[in-house]
């Protein structure tokens, strides 16, 4: 059942990635890849066996969005989230820093291929610069704010249990 | 650390995915990506209704800016369209005339009394002193002065305007004098032209500066002064406070009217000082 909810965290995130103007994004350069911070986590903590075809059907939805060749994001999803899953046992994956770590290295794997694939020959350098080193750090500032969130939430969470445990 | 389950459901993928990618040169791929559209389709729509929505909670002042905005291109573009025929009915007058014209800007000017105009062209351009200056309405004026890049005109405002006129039909030839603005006052009517209001008068040829045909004005009022003279009152047909471009033409000897044009005789003798001419028949 809980698998409803994460295909729903998910499409809530393809829907942010796919809308124009994009809605995290600064000055429609520097995007923020939402897609990458789920892509990232869901590699991480959930089955392989979800993971692999959701991001294989998103990756297709994206591609229909942003006329790209159909089933380039889907192929790139899926190595990324490959290599994630095949590195996650060898990495702490509850610390945040490797976390971090984890989502910089796909944001940036993701900007950099698609820079060197459809930017490079097109666009000047400024606008290939902040698509492929910019974007990736937004991506990271970005799941940092939102870690910091969830663990006040959680913690807030905690406190209020223990509040009602007491009496 | 994977199983072999995953890495068989993984090289799965990724065999359909680079399958569908090698293919998307050759198969059309259009339904598909309308198919995979369709589920994020409707949230789009909602933004988009969303966005329309906030743009249309404009303030009044902010209202009442965009639309003077809009009315301003509105009004340029209307400039463009009326100086668009402008140049179209120019370029079609200039290739029907039998004359050549000259084009050129009225740069200048007495705005007062529009009794002198500057254009754009001189003696570089071609312009003269003493060349008809007309626009496809009609008459302008004349020439007076030129310079080596602009010239002045003298209008049919001015008080020292003065041209040979006749109406259609080529029979009855008056000349028309300056009356008041864009008025001309035309005399020297004889006693049996008959002539109604809205007759359109034409230019006669006589002289050296106003080729012939060229329209002047409309008669708006037939004139009997008090000694028993009568006189037309003629409205110039163009307006020289909305006019912008003109054209300078030089008359030339063969469109001297064949009327005035002397036949001259081919003598057959002369007998001391009387000369012997052959006898028409």
């Amino acid at each position: 059942m809980i698998y409803f909810l994460w295909t729903f965290i998910l499409f809530i995130s393809l829907f942010l990635s796919v809308t124009f103007p994009p809605i995290f994004s600064l000055g429609q350069l520097v995007r923020i890849d939402v897609i990458i911070v789920l892509l990232s986590l869901y590699s991480l903590y959930l089955s392989p066996l979800y993971t692999l075809p959701a991001f294989f059907v998103a990756g297709l939805v994206i591609d229909s969005f942003f006329m790209t060749p159909l089933g380039y994001h889907s192929l790139l999803f899926l190595c990324i989230s490959y290599a994630i899953i095949i590195a996650k046992g060898y990495i702490f994956k509850e610390k945040y820093l490797f976390q971090i770590l984890v989502i910089s290295m796909a944001a940036f794997l993701y900007r950099i291929t698609d820079t060197f694939i459809f930017m490079a020959r097109f666009e000047p350098f400024q606008k290939s610069f902040c698509n492929a080193v910019l974007s990736p750090v937004a991506t990271v500032i970005f799941y940092s704010l939102i870690y910091v969130l969830v663990m006040i939430l959680s913690k807030a969470v905690k406190r209020y249990g223990q509040r009602k445990q007491t009496p | 650390m994977t199983n072999n389950r995953v890495t068989n459901f993984f090289i799965a993928l990724i065999f359909i995915s680079s399958l569908i990618l090698i293919f998307n040169e050759n198969l059309d791929y259009s339904s598909a990506r309308k198919f995979f559209r369709s589920p994020i389709r409707p949230f789009l729509n909602i933004v988009d209704f969303i966005a329309e929505v906030n743009g249309r909670k404009m303030s009044e002042e902010n209202l009442t800016l965009y639309l003077a905005e809009e009315m301003l291109q509105n009004q340029m573009l209307e400039s463009l369209l009326y100086e668009n025929h402008l140049l179209r009915s120019m370029l079609e007058f200039r290739e029907t005339a039998s004359y050549a014209a000259i084009p050129a800007e009225i740069i200048g000017g007495n705005q007062s009394d529009e009794s002198k105009l500057v254009i754009n062209k001189g003696t570089l351009s071609g312009v003269k002193e003493g060349m008809a200056v007309f626009f496809i309405k009609g008459i302008v004026g004349k020439t007076i002065e030129c310079f080596e890049d602009y010239s002045i005109v003298e209008t049919h405002s001015n008080i020292n305007f003065k041209l040979g006129v006749c109406d259609r039909e080529r029979k009855n030839f008056m000349i028309a004098y300056f009356y008041s603005k864009s008025v001309l006052k035309v005399e020297s009517i004889q006693y049996d032209v008959r002539l109604n209001e809205g007759d359109t008068l034409f230019t006669s040829g006589f002289g050296n500066i106003y080729p012939p045909w060229l329209p002047v004005g409309i008669i708006f009022e037939a004139v009997k002064s008090d000694d028993g003279e009568m006189f037309y009152l003629l409205s110039c047909l163009e307006n020289l406070s909305s006019l912008r471009f003109v054209f300078a033409s030089e008359k030339k000897i063969e469109e001297l009217p064949a009327l005035f044009s002397e036949n001259k005789k081919d003598s057959v003798g002369s007998v001391g000082w009387y000369r012997m001419y052959r006898r028409e028949r």
